[in-house]
């Protein structure tokens, strides 16, 4: 395969700075959850119900 | 039937719809690495008259993954716009988080947009970098913006605040996409970057559906991106939220104890 | 008195939120720089071939750029100790011989458009009499830098080379 090495540079490059960015997201997001109570989270679409 | 509604415990900004979306993200760019490096074929062309090859080669691959983040760059930065419109209008938090997170994804492809472009151009055109190049020049200024957008929301300590002012800057830069994707036309002969691909059809078979697939597979990892920043936008609003009303509580209580004194 | 002294939270914050107006400056400066070097630029936009010999006299010894299309018959000779690649540019039916010193692109080819930066020289190319179809003129550009303008075709089997009209 010709020019390999710029292949793995630009597909490297793309590929590890987003996964980085992502894995920050999750970490912040996890952070911030501990800290934020759940009743802000309109993602969570199925609370549980409590009859007692 | 009525009933106290108790919500689970939130440990993350995950929801079932973002862990699918997550998981058939990097399904997909698997499948994608495979297509761009395996199953397609090289750009390789022979000389009529001298029977050499020329194209170019396997660096035609780094273009499965440099088109489609240019299109993700593009509707983030779209995204953000009509969010920063939206914000303006309504003044919701819901619209400028949604500006500020496509915003800040957009900025991070954007760079990435200009590094593969700069590395598939070393072999290419023989150059890293081409100052008098009217897209990679207007796609660096709309880099720039959207960086001086970010900059200018951290500059504020409150995100309401920010909120305005930035809005006013995402509507302003995001008029440079039509300059980047039209340059090739309106400068046809004066600049290096080659007319669009997709738009005159010179693009077939194999090659074409693995660029298509990679821009779904960005589509879908761009998503991804903005759905958790815009959590963790949402998450950071409310906690400052918080802490205001936190001083203000702590303050009333200070001045009620000084006035018993 | 207490009340009047700032307290270190609040210089902290106010510290934390100057490094972003500074980012916020320091961009503007390189958006201005990135406009001035590319209207900088603007004069070395690229003359195609017809352009760049029609201004041949106007342009005397100032570099510029010029676009066109190499022509098969590429003869690497050496001038004055340097190793030079001579060939014969076009656009349409106007043609310029070039004198190129310096290892030539990755992908140069005859046929593939490239651009290329030098300025004109008043007399013939070396080995002009080995080129194919040249200019013979009287004339040479003398380039030393080139990038190749890659066409925007990615069929492998209807791709088609540049051609001049009458090379």
């Amino acid at each position: 395969m010709t020019h390999l090495g710029y292949l793995l540079a630009g597909w490297g490059l793309s590929s590890l700075a987003i996964l980085l960015y992502a894995f920050r997201l999750l970490k912040r997001g996890a952070q911030l959850s501990q800290r934020v109570p759940a009743e802000h989270a309109r993602w969570i679409s199925s609370p549980r119900q409590n009859n007692g | 039937m009525t009933g106290n509604v108790q919500m689970p415990d939130l440990k993350n900004t995950s929801s079932k719809g973002s862990k699918i979306l997550g998981v058939s993200s990097l399904v997909g760019f698997a499948v994608l690495v495979v297509l761009a490096f395996f199953l397609t074929d090289p750009d390789i062309r022979f000389h009529p008259e001298t029977g050499e090859e020329f194209g170019q080669f396997d660096a035609v691959r780094l273009l499965y993954i440099h088109v489609p983040l240019i299109s993700v760059t593009y509707l983030a930065f779209v995204i953000c716009a009509i969010a920063s419109a939206g914000y303006l209008i309504r003044r919701t938090l819901w619209w400028d988080s949604l500006a500020h997170s496509s915003a800040e994804v957009g900025t991070l492809t954007c760079a990435l947009v200009l590094a593969t472009g700069s590395i598939w151009g070393r072999p290419v055109w023989n150059t890293w970098w081409e100052w008098g190049d009217v897209r990679i020049m207007s796609t660096l200024i709309l880099f720039l913006m959207f960086l001086g957008y970010l900059a200018l929301r951290r500059a504020f300590e409150s995100p309401q605040r920010a909120a305005r002012p930035a809005a006013v800057v995402a509507l302003i830069a995001v008029l440079d996409i039509p300059l980047i994707n039209r340059s090739v036309e309106w400068w046809g002969n004066r600049t290096l970057h080659q007319k669009s691909t997709l738009s005159e059809f010179k693009i077939e078979d194999l090659t074409l559906f693995t660029l298509m697939f990679g821009i779904l597979i960005s589509l879908l990892v761009m998503t991804w991106l903005i759905l958790h920043r815009f959590r963790i936008a949402w998450l950071e609003h409310i906690e400052f939220e918080q802490g205001v009303q936190t001083a203000i509580e702590e303050r009333r209580q200070i001045d009620t104890k000084e006035k018993q004194r | 008195m207490e009340e009047l002294t700032p307290r270190q939270d609040r210089i902290q914050k106010k510290n934390s939120r100057l490094l972003p107006k500074l980012a916020g400056a320091l961009l503007l400066i390189a958006v201005a720089i990135v406009l001035f070097k590319t209207l900088g630029n603007a004069s070395l936009f690229f003359y195609p071939v017809d352009e760049a010999v029609e201004k041949r006299v106007e342009l005397q010894d100032r570099r510029f750029r010029v676009i066109g299309v190499p022509q098969p018959g590429l003869v690497e000779t050496a001038l004055g100790g340097v190793q030079v690649i001579v060939f014969t540019l076009c656009e349409g039916d106007i043609y310029a011989d070039v004198a190129h010193e310096g290892d030539p692109a990755e992908l140069f080819n005859p046929g593939v458009p490239v651009v290329l930066q030098g300025a004109w020289i008043e007399n013939d190319p070396p080995a002009l009499d080995k080129l194919l179809n040249p200019a013979n003129d009287g004339w040479h550009i003398k380039t030393d830098s080139m990038v190749v303008k890659h066409d925007n075709d990615y069929r492998a089997d209807r791709a088609e080379l540049e051609s001049c009209d009458s090379g």
